[in-house]
């Protein structure tokens, strides 16, 4: 049988990507652009892994476990600096987050 | 199976910090309570830092490139680097010395976080694989979301560190997909191999648009405009020590590996990326200083500035040349001096408790603090370019870089800035010797605001109590040798720069050749 | 070729769409139809809930969520480690204890500042 072609998977994940960025951009709830911080992540996982399988490399396997742990460090401070922040201010609406200015 | 050949040598200082960070933290938790551990743990850091720049100077001395499996390397270039990083550590503790109580009850988190910024931000400098590269650029910008959310009493210290993390995880995001592409374009993750395969010619598509993503990447953690949103908040929330590590080195890390990247791997689209990233100096220069202008507090005058200043140090990567690279490592020296320097004496002048210095405070210095006073005016003087101190040579390094290869228009942009900038850093020169304390009534109404923030009742929770201001007076001791030391290096270095010059060009030149 | 995989991707999600109607279509022809008014209330198993199910967790639940976080993911690294284990040499299995050293030093520090009591 054939493969899926290296091309759908990388199609997919810059969609994928694309979800994620925009999300970031017009979303307002930390925790939901947090969320579409990580798809951009797992995005670009499945592109590291469709071009390993297409170079027949280890590589970019390897570097797609890197960026797995480095995204559960980034989803353990992420939660601790959003639970700071909301002991303050009791609202996770990132427009209500205006001490600083100017 | 034989296993790759490792050569721990060539990461020896990251080792050492490393293991210094965990000592560190394993110090303060054995002795909680203990006023051991209050005095040792500065101690401890400043000894794993000294220990660190000593196998940093025997690295050089052993010259060479010593490789960790092509992964890593220790070469002039990030030894260099590295040094800078250091001496903007060393700095970081000793502004935190006497003045880490305020703002936290963790000193030991406090110290190993900012030893592990740093082991990221060596690692960052001597990486030549974009694996190491992103795994790096995380560990730095990890500890420093932290540090900068430090402050648990201050709500704005939480805002800035939200806001940090946010754009900076969104940008990491960004740089991750442009490694990836870039990954798809040569099949390999290795700094070296990609220039090769992409001067074969490889998937210009990939190449292109993973070149621009990490434009952005590198763009958000340099704090290049569009992409400095963050910087003000971040700095000017962050405790003041915080502010003046991070505004150095982390620029130091990022800009090492901006160009090594760029010019190692990327080197068959320079001519692209060239002026993309000539666009965008200009604008971050011209956007960074016309915003300092209007800026009341100091700390976020300096934010601006940092931003300004990453837009000088830009225009030497534009050209892509060894000359521009020697250009831009002296100016991350000299900016480590005079912007420490700067930092080292906010946090002297700051009140028990407060977290920020409003231009209207300077007012009457020279009368109350003469020295303080002095070497202000030198940080000043030098930030703004004025020969005979550092920061006049490091401009002039980076713009005879440009002009040399042709970008006369940007170098021109560059030196209206630069005057520009002479505006913001000598009112405050202004402010301390030729106003009387009377005049400070601009600071009215802040300490209204801040004693406003006081009055709500600070939360107090369980996992993280919240420290109320010590009411005995700390020593300024190390505060004061920071000081001191910023202030005769700005000068020094200023006054001979031939050494430093003759070290970094031979150290680039034996990396970039040229 | 690739249409061909996606042919059995196409008649299986067919066939688990048309199956639950048919299911359900079959039951309703065949069962006898006497309603009382208990039988027609939702099937709930266990204990009838109590006000809004979105309720928030308690901050605390999160700091064990952060440091669980953590550890969970060092498995991994652990894992390709354990897979590959008998071509490795001592080297590797030092690395592996130097990796999870520094990590329980990392547990050690959360339990002295007591992260790990619930409060």
């Amino acid at each position: 049988m054939d493969q899926v072609p290296t091309t759908y998977y990388l199609i997919l994940s810059a969609i994928i990507f694309t979800i994620g960025a925009v999300g970031v951009l017009v979303r307002r709830n930390m925790l939901v652009i947090f969320m579409c911080v990580e798809m951009m992540l797992n995005a670009v996982n499945l592109t590291l892994i469709a071009l390993a399988l297409q170079f027949g490399q280890l590589t970019g396997q390897i570097f797609a476990f890197m960026v797995m742990a480095v995204a559960a460090a980034e989803v353990a401070i992420g939660l601790a600096i959003v639970i700071a922040v909301v002991r303050h201010r009791d609202t996770t609406n990132v427009d209500d987050i205006n001490l600083l200015r100017g | 199976m034989t296993l790759p050949q490792v050569n721990f040598l060539a990461i020896l200082p990251q080792i050492i910090v490393t293991a210094t960070a965990l000592l560190v933290l394993i110090v303060d938790a054995v002795d909680r309570r203990g006023a051991f551990s209050r005095r040792a743990l500065s101690w401890l850091s400043l000894i794993g830092l000294l220990a660190a720049g000593a196998a940093v100077v025997w690295l050089v001395m052993q010259g060479g490139r010593q490789s960790f499996q092509d992964m890593a390397v220790s070469d002039g270039y990030s030894l260099a680097f590295s040094a800078i990083i250091l001496l903007a550590a060393a700095m970081g503790v000793l502004l935190a010395k006497d003045t880490v109580d305020q703002f936290t009850r963790m000193p030991g988190a406090y110290y190993a976080l900012l030893l592990l910024a740093v082991v990221g931000m060596m690692t960052m400098a001597s990486a030549t694989d974009l694996i190491v590269v992103f795994l790096s650029l995380e560990i730095l910008s990890l500890a420093l979301y932290v540090l900068v959310g430090f402050n648990l009493r201050e709500p704005r210290s939480a805002e800035g560190s939200l806001k940090y993390f946010l754009l900076g995880a969104f940008a990491s995001g960004f740089f991750l997909y442009g490694a990836a592409l870039l990954y798809g374009a040569s099949g390999s993750t290795n700094l070296a191999q990609i220039g090769q395969a992409m001067g074969a010619g490889g998937n210009e598509i990939y190449l292109y648009a993973g070149t621009a993503l990490l434009v952005v990447g590198f763009g958000f953690k340099v704090a290049m405009v569009p992409f400095h949103m963050w910087t003000p908040d971040a700095y000017q929330g962050a405790p003041t020590p915080v502010t003046g590590f991070m505004s150095v080195a982390t620029k130091t890390a990022v800009f090492a590996a901006f160009m090594r990247v760029f010019m190692q791997a990327l080197p068959a689209t320079q001519e692209t990326w060239g002026w993309a990233l000539a666009i965008l100096a200009a604008l971050t220069m011209t956007l960074g200083n016309l915003a300092a202008l209007r800026q009341t507090s100091l700390k976020r005058m300096l934010a601006y500035s940092s931003i300004a200043h990453a837009g000088y140090a830009l225009v030497g990567l534009v050209p892509g040349s060894a000359a521009g690279a020697v250009a831009v490592l002296f100016y991350m020296l000299s900016y480590a001096l005079m912007n420490l320097g700067a930092f080292a004496v906010l946090v002297a002048l700051e009140r028990r408790g407060e977290n920020d210095i409003l231009r209207g405070d300077m007012h009457g210095l020279s009368d109350r603090r003469p020295g303080l006073a002095a070497a202000m005016a030198i940080f000043m003087f030098a930030l703004a370019g004025i020969p005979p101190f550092v920061g006049f040579f490091a401009k002039f390094f980076i713009f005879s870089a440009a002009a040399e290869a042709g970008w006369i228009g940007l170098v021109v942009i560059g030196v209206i800035n630069s005057v520009i900038s002479a505006f913001y850093y000598l009112s405050v020169v202004v402010a301390m010797y030729f106003r009387s304390e009377k005049e400070a009534a601009p600071a009215a109404p802040v300490k209204a605001r801040k004693s406003k923030d006081k009055a709500a009742p600070a939360p107090a929770t369980p996992s993280a109590p919240v420290p109320q201001a010590p009411a005995l007076a700390t020593s300024q001791n190390a505060i004061r040798l920071a000081v001191v030391l910023a202030a005769i290096g700005t000068v020094a270095v200023g006054l001979y720069p031939a050494p430093w010059t003759a070290y970094i060009t031979q150290a680039v030149q034996s990396v970039f050749g040229g | 070729m690739i249409q061909e995989n996606f042919q059995f991707v196409l008649i299986l999600a067919v066939v688990a769409f048309i199956f639950p109607f048919v299911g359900v279509a079959v039951a309703w022809l065949l069962r006898p139809k006497k309603p009382n008014k208990l039988k027609t209330t939702t099937y709930e198993c266990g204990v009838e809930t109590v006000g809004d199910t979105w309720s928030q967790f308690k901050a605390q639940y999160y700091l064990f969520a952060l440091i669980f976080v953590i550890f969970d993911v060092e498995a991994v690294f652990l894992f390709p480690w354990a897979v590959a284990y008998n071509q490795l040499t001592l080297y590797a299995l030092v690395e592996a204890f130097v990796f999870v050293g520094i990590l329980f030093m990392g547990l050690i520090y959360a339990w002295r500042v007591n992260a790990l009591e619930w409060q």
